[in-house]
């Protein structure tokens, strides 16, 4: 059960959407940053946030990130 | 639909130019911190002033890291207040992930300077014995002199280092 990482779809999203890191992170609220360490998989957002990003893509928050 | 915002840019420039200022205050910290270290041990412990134009030197070459880190230390605040004017900077600016990164980097600063003060302690005894054995007789009470500052040099150097550690790119 400590293997499990969370995985994302947000570049595959951002890409469909037209959004940069920094549209999305304005969107959201956040640091471009913020959005780049959660993309590349540094850094497991709060349920907060994970809903608001999934909010922007108009889609359920397990399309945006999945446990692997 | 991507859009050029200049509040994307504004929170982009200030969130640099607060990570800059703080590595800068950190690295001028460490450098001052040090080579008041070394010539606290130089001047006073071996008594070298007036026989070397060493510790002059290094005295001078101290004065402008500590000028320097006042200084980035003061932007850095100046940042944050600029930031906190304006609430939807504030909150951007103070996410989550620079929350975090605070927290790891205050408990991180926590137990250093925990391990630091068992650390002198044990130097401590361990010059006694020295000492005592009439041995380098110099070190006496050197680290009684070094405590303070080595320790909240730590504490401060490793609190900033993990932040920004903490707040690199991936």
């Amino acid at each position: 059960m400590g293997r499990e990482r969370l995985e994302n779809e947000i570049k595959v999203l951002r890409a469909r959407h037209d959004l940069t890191q920094a549209d999305l992170a304005e969107r959201v609220g956040v640091t471009r940053k913020t959005i780049n360490t959660i993309e590349n998989g540094h850094f497991v957002p709060s349920t907060v946030l994970a809903l608001k990003i999934s909010r922007v893509f108009g889609v359920p928050v397990e399309e945006v990130f999945r446990l692997v | 639909m991507a859009m050029d915002s200049s509040f994307a840019r504004q929170v982009e420039h200030l969130d640099r130019q607060r990570d800059r200022s703080l590595a800068w205050f950190l690295g001028c910290f460490l450098f001052w911190v040090a080579s008041t270290m070394v010539l606290t041990v130089a001047v006073v412990r071996l008594g070298f002033a007036g026989r070397a134009v060493g510790p002059y030197l290094l005295l001078t070459l101290a004065l402008a890291p500590f000028l320097l880190w006042f200084f980035f230390l003061g932007r850095y605040f100046w940042i944050q207040l600029r930031i906190r004017s304006d609430p939807r900077l504030a909150e951007a600016l103070n996410d989550e992930l620079v929350r975090a990164a605070w927290l790891k980097a205050a408990a991180a600063g926590f137990w250093t300077m925990l391990a630091a003060e068992v650390l002198l302690t044990l130097a401590r005894l361990l010059t006694n014995i020295v000492i005592a054995m009439g041995l380098l007789p110099w070190t006496a009470g050197m680290f009684n002199e070094l405590r303070s500052p080595l320790v909240l040099a730590l504490g401060i150097g490793v609190t900033v280092g993990v932040y920004l550690h903490q707040r690199r790119e991936g």
